[in-house]
């Protein structure tokens, strides 16, 4: 078992090291946004370039470096700067023995100038993680409760009226429930906080703000649940094994709390324990409408941007919650139901 | 150009008009033309210069140059002004209740909120002007930002030498001194006031501003950090010595801030003298180093364009333009808040990458790393969510008169949702949140009657750009050596050989309803290229739109047209059906050609529905119509593209040349329209030039040229004459001294330095020169600076000790040391530790002849004639 973790979290490293040195030259390879102005901005920007490690600046023409992105004669100095791309093998091995050998993942060139950039996504992280706890907190119970009612109530008018709120919730995108949410409660009746308020707003404020998010993380999640767990349970509960119980005498809750459930459960948990990892991503949408400064919009912002250092250090981060969340949920089949065993030898 | 914004809001593109005619005399381009030869004037020359005429005759020679770019199309295709209603909540109490164009209402400083917001639950920022902003700029350093969003934030916050306010009836402004004592600034001439009251048409160089410092200023430093670093400078009264350090910080090359540079890159009334040199020389890293920051300015700027001083009324500072101003440009263009003082131990603590922003590891937020020297102080600011400034209470305007600025604060919030919903300000406003906001389209026809809506006029013309190139010029300005912007042959621009036909041009113009778009949208229809705010007299408040310069400037082209908003589909469809016959004779429309097409490029997505489809089938109806009346099949397909950010129109299309139309617009100087209509330039001088085709250096002899004072002149030559000055030579600009280095050889032992050098002058009356001084530098990081005068008294000045200079001669000098015809040789010995410097380089990195300017007896300030890098010879 040690030894399969340990050789799922080393792949867990080789895969993360490949995806983000294709991502790097994925994104190296969008053309080279050339500034326009003035002179003396144009200077300013190639320099800057240059400082970043993107931008090589030589005195004279180079002809190994390709395109020349311009030449300019500095009429302060008198030097002349012609201007080439660095080499993107050059500016990935730049960036990853900042990355490995001082942890430095470079600074924001346009979220937040000169931060950096773990710090931009460290200060965000927690109100995402804040706003997306509630939501697997009251979806899970109240999921996997209605799914047990549901297939409890079989072909009843309780599991018709479920089912049908569930087709209903899961079919409608996930943009139009907040709008919905918020017109309703927000704009119309004026119940909740139009916005995510300010870390200086009233207590009741900010409890209030929570409402809508999760309503809006919550709806999908419990839709899913349900839907997962009545299909996982009216299953076991047609099993022999079950039968079998009952006509041992075992009464109908026994059945299910005891037996049912349990078995019932081994495909779910690993879905419940997905769901608390992808809390870490936030809603792109939700975050926008609803004003929260979360991590959502991050990713898209900084590759809009090229804002290249936020982008891979996002990148990055993720990369590596999804890949070892991906060991840990192997690992978690084995706890769940020791029937399982990861990496046993036959 | 440094009051020029980026609009941030629905900004219009121009479809330019292709002043077609010409043959271009560069590159071996057709280009566009403007029809056939019939002026005889002859062509501007000589040294000529309009900097000091009057403001009629300044107006006159702006109604010509906005008559020749509306004639060739170089203004774009206006459509309506940015204008349009604005909804306030009942609590506000405006300072006036009428809009008063370039000044507004007057809400923070005149105005009052009278009750709360109800929908504020935070008690603190009850009485707090509620605005939002679409997103966080994360930074409120104005000195280092291109757009209008961290100016307006800045605004706040810091004040300048002089600003508006109310007058006594409440029905315009009027400038006065903020942190100026004075509400005008003094001429200056030999380092004396000449007068207190200077006239309205009194031209000169130098402006003396007396400066409120110290205790008896009444100004201290504001700000709401805790840490105990920055804490410190709060109530910290300001000296003289910080508003000089506002200068240095800006423009200190090192700091690369991007209105440093464009401050020391201007040219005309708002250039100031040296701060070009101080960018430049603490733009070198070796010279930072030998001199200092202070070195160099004491050098540059701080030697003849901003040198402080105290007198018996106070601390004060002199400040010498690059050309004469009289008072009133001389106060606006010290006017911006980029110059309010900040102390040197504040921008050493800081520095420049973290100036109004986070640090790196954000411990120190925009509220630590900025001073405030104003009215409010920034208070908080929560990324992505909230920015908010507090009323300083300690303002002496507010404790000179309590009944001002009597708002406690402003409450800025941050509406992420703006990008994916533009109705959600408007929200926030009816769930009374916001206390003012412009109605969106959508909710125009229901509100615009509400109560609480006021017309607003605008500050910008919308337009649509235009990219008329044709191929080859294209290819000269955005090719791969493009001299506007280089493109990679994988993306180079379809150019449509239509965009550049002046018929297809004139009849994009005729199609569009402009006045039932615009009223469909609560706006103004225009023809005009500047909104009504911008004045040719602004000593007067005299809009330029209503002087008879402008009324005829449009008149030739848009002629009765003007009535009906520009539209008119039946002249449109002949336009168009003139350029199908041109295109069907070029080849550019075949018998098979089932469609033609044209792109569009919007700010949003959104725009394509709210404006885009509906231009569309105004051009495109025209256009088919025209086309089945000349009996072809062909169709015009408008196509419309929304760029992902914003910005991008400009950066990424308008500037670069990928598009056909484009919406976009930029605003500023609108005190000084003149030196504004630089952003027309092809050359893409001001680098806010946002329609291309037409070669503006050109001296175009159709109908369409320009013609004033009797010659005739390109466009740029005409507005650099009245800008800044210009020697013309049968239509070419010159140099009014050419530098000549005849020689510069240093002795077999290395010791002395030979110098010979000719300056020359070109011979035209009008054209003073006042030879000052020879001066030279090594590249060494030790000061070795050195200046050689045409004075057997005083024959040189030099950093080093050790340097000599001998056999100095001036020749064909008058006794005023001016050069009144042909040339003057100058030369020298030097020996001394400079020498050995320029050994060692091999050649003299800096080496030059300063001069004094004059046309027609106004001086056009302090100039050098440069040979930098010139070889040295070292003999054997």
């Amino acid at each position: 078992m040690v030894k399969y973790t340990i050789q799922r979290l080393l792949l867990a490293l080789v895969t993360t090291v490949i995806i983000l040195t294709m991502t790097f030259f994925l994104v190296k390879l969008l053309p080279f946004q050339k500034p326009i102005g003035q002179d003396s901005a144009k200077l300013a920007y190639y320099l800057h370039e240059v400082g970043m490690g993107f931008v090589l600046d030589f005195t004279t023409p180079q002809k190994q470096y390709g395109e020349l992105l311009w030449s300019y004669n500095d009429p302060n100095t008198g030097i002349m700067h012609y201007f080439y791309v660095r080499p993107t093998a050059e500016q990935y091995f730049a960036w990853a023995s900042n990355v490995l050998t001082k942890f430095q993942w470079g600074t924001s060139t346009y979220i937040s100038p000169n931060v950096d950039a773990m710090v931009i996504i460290g200060e965000r992280l927690p109100t995402t993680i804040k706003v997306n706890v509630w939501s697997v907190l009251i979806s899970v119970p109240a999921g996997i409760g209605l799914g047990i009612w549901a297939a409890l109530k079989k072909n009843t008018m309780v599991d018709h009226v479920i089912s049908t709120f569930v087709m209903i919730f899961i079919s409608v995108p996930s943009f139009i429930i907040i709008t919905f949410l918020m017109l309703w409660f927000c704009y119309s009746t004026g119940w909740l906080p139009t916005q995510w308020p300010s870390v200086t707003a009233p207590l009741a404020t900010k409890v209030q703000a929570y409402i809508v998010p999760t309503m809006c993380l919550s709806f999908g999640s419990i839709c899913g649940y349900c839907r997962f767990t009545r299909a996982e349970l009216t299953e076991v509960m047609s099993s022999d094994f079950l039968l079998l119980a009952r006509t041992k005498g075992l009464t109908k809750a026994q059945t299910v709390t005891r037996h049912a459930l349990k078995n019932a459960m081994v495909p779910i948990l690993p879905s419940i324990l997905s769901e608390v990892i992808g809390l870490l991503g936030g809603s792109m949408i939700l975050e926008s409408l609803y004003g929260i400064p979360g991590v959502g919009r991050l990713y898209i912002t900084a590759l809009n941007q090229k804002d290249y250092n936020v982008l891979m250090a996002d990148m990055s981060l993720y990369t590596l919650i999804g890949l070892i969340s991906g060991v840990f949920l192997d690992l978690s089949y084995g706890f769940i139901d020791p029937r399982i065993r990861m990496g046993g030898k036959k | 150009m440094n009051k020029k914004a980026l609009t941030v809001l629905l900004a219009s593109g121009v479809l330019a008009l292709a002043g077609c005619g010409q043959t271009s005399d560069e590159g071996g381009c057709k280009g566009r033309t403007s029809g056939p030869d019939v002026l005889t004037e002859p062509a501007a020359d000589g040294a000529i210069e309009y900097v000091d005429a009057s403001y009629d005759a300044r107006t006159e020679i702006l109604g010509k140059l906005e008559g020749y770019a509306v004639d060739t199309g170089l203004t774009g295709l206006p459509l309506y002004e940015n204008g349009g209603y604005v909804m306030y909540n009942p609590r506000v109490v405006k300072g006036t209740s009428t809009y008063i164009p370039n000044f507004g209402f007057s809400i923070l400083r005149d105005g009052q909120l009278n009750g709360t917001l109800s929908g504020e639950t935070d008690t603190k920022y009850q009485k707090y002007l509620h605005n939002w902003e679409a997103s966080d700029p994360a930074t409120i350093n104005y000195l280092n930002d291109q757009g209008s969003q961290v100016g307006d934030l800045y605004g706040n916050i810091e004040s300048g030498y002089f600003g508006t306010r109310l007058n006594s009836d409440k029905t315009g402004y009027e400038w006065y001194g903020v942190l100026a004592k004075n509400n005008i600034p003094y001429p200056v001439e030999g380092g004396k006031v000449v007068t207190k009251t200077p006239s309205a048409t009194e031209m000169h160089m130098t402006w003396r501003i007396y400066l409120r410092t110290g205790k008896d200023g009444g100004i201290k430093y504001r700000t709401a950090s805790t840490k105990a670093d920055r804490a410190s400078f709060n109530n910290r009264d300001v000296e003289a010595a910080d508003y000089v350090n506002a200068f240095k910080f800006l423009c200190n090359g090192q700091n690369k801030f991007y209105r440093g540079s464009e401050l020391a890159s201007q040219t005309g009334k708002s250039g100031i003298a040296g701060l070009s040199a101080f960018n430049s020389y603490t733009s070198n890293d070796a010279l930072v180093a030998a001199y200092g920051v202070d070195g160099l300015w004491e050098l540059t700027a701080g030697k003849s364009g901003i040198v402080a001083g105290s007198d018996a009324d106070g601390d004060y500072i002199d400040f010498t333009f690059l050309v004469p101003n009289n008072r009133f440009y001389a106060m606006y263009n010290l006017g911006s808040s980029m110059y309010a003082p900040v102390p040197k131990a504040f921008t050493d603590a800081v520095g420049a990458t973290a100036y109004g922003a986070y640090n790196t590891n954000k411990s120190y937020s925009p509220v630590d790393n900025i001073l405030s020297v104003g009215a409010y102080y920034l208070e908080s600011w929560e990324t992505d969510k909230l920015i908010t400034f507090a009323r300083n209470a300690d303002w002496y305007e507010i404790k000179e008169n309590p009944n001002l600025y009597r708002i406690e604060g402003i409450h800025t919030d941050v509406l992420t949702a703006y990008d994916t919903d533009n109705r959600a300000a408007f929200k926030e406003f009816l769930a009374g949140k916001l206390d003012s906001v412009g109605i969106p389209q959508d909710d125009f026809a229901e509100y615009k009657n509400d109560p609480r809506a006021t017309q607003v006029p605008g500050d910008a013309t919308f337009k649509l750009n235009i990219n008329s190139c044709d191929s080859c010029t294209w290819e000269q300005l955005f090719g791969e050596n493009g001299t506007v912007a280089q493109t990679a042959k994988s993306d180079y621009w379809n150019v449509k050989p239509w965009m550049s036909n002046d018929h297809f041009l004139k009849g994009l113009f005729y199609s569009i309803d402009r006045n039932t778009f615009a009223s469909k949208r609560g706006s103004i229809a225009s023809v005009n290229y500047f909104s009504d705010n911008y004045l040719s007299n602004p000593e007067e408040g005299i809009s330029y739109n209503t002087t008879t310069a402008h009324k005829n400037a449009i008149k030739n082209f848009w002629g009765d047209t003007v009535s009906t908003g520009g539209y008119n589909l039946a002249l449109s469809e002949a336009q168009f059906k003139l350029a199908i016959e041109d295109l069907q004779k070029s080849g550019a429309i075949k018998s098979d050609t089932s469609e033609i097409s044209i792109d569009i490029w919007w700010m949003y997505t959104s725009q394509i529905k709210s404006m885009g489809e509906e231009l569309a089938s105004y051009i495109e109806t025209a256009f088919n119509n025209a086309a089945a009346e000349a009996g072809i099949d062909t169709v015009l397909k408008v196509n419309n593209n929304a760029v992902t950010v914003w910005s991008d129109v400009y950066y990424k299309h308008l500037m670069t040349g990928q598009f056909d139309l484009g919406f976009g617009a930029i605003s500023g100087n609108t005190l000084d329209p003149l030196n504004f209509m630089e952003v027309l330039k092809s050359d893409n001088s001001s680098g806010f030039t946002l329609n291309w085709g037409m070669d503006t250096s050109r001296y175009d002899r159709s109908a369409n040229g320009l013609v004033y004072d009797g010659k005739l002149w390109s466009f740029n030559d005409l507005w650099k004459a009245a800008d800044q000055g210009i020697i013309l030579d049968k239509g070419k600009e010159v140099e009014s001294l050419t530098f000549k280095v005849d020689k510069a050889e240093i002795s077999a032992d290395g010791k002395t330095l030979d110098l010979a050098v000719t300056i020359t002058r070109p011979d035209y009356e009008s054209l003073d020169i006042e030879v000052l001084d020879l001066y030279l530098q090594s590249s060494s990081e030790e000061k070795d600076y050195t200046e050689i005068y045409n004075d057997p008294e005083e024959p040189f000045y030099s950093y080093l000790d050790d340097t000599e200079v001998t056999d100095v001669k001036f020749t064909n000098l008058s006794e005023y040391g001016t050069l009144d015809k042909g040339s003057c040789q100058i030369s020298c010995k030097i020996t001394g530790k400079l020498v050995e410097n320029i050994a060692k380089d091999g050649k003299i990195a800096r080496f030059g002849v300063d001069y004094n300017k004059y046309i027609s007896d106004v001086y056009l300030g302090l100039v050098s004639a440069t040979a930098d890098n010139a070889p040295v010879t070292k003999l054997a």
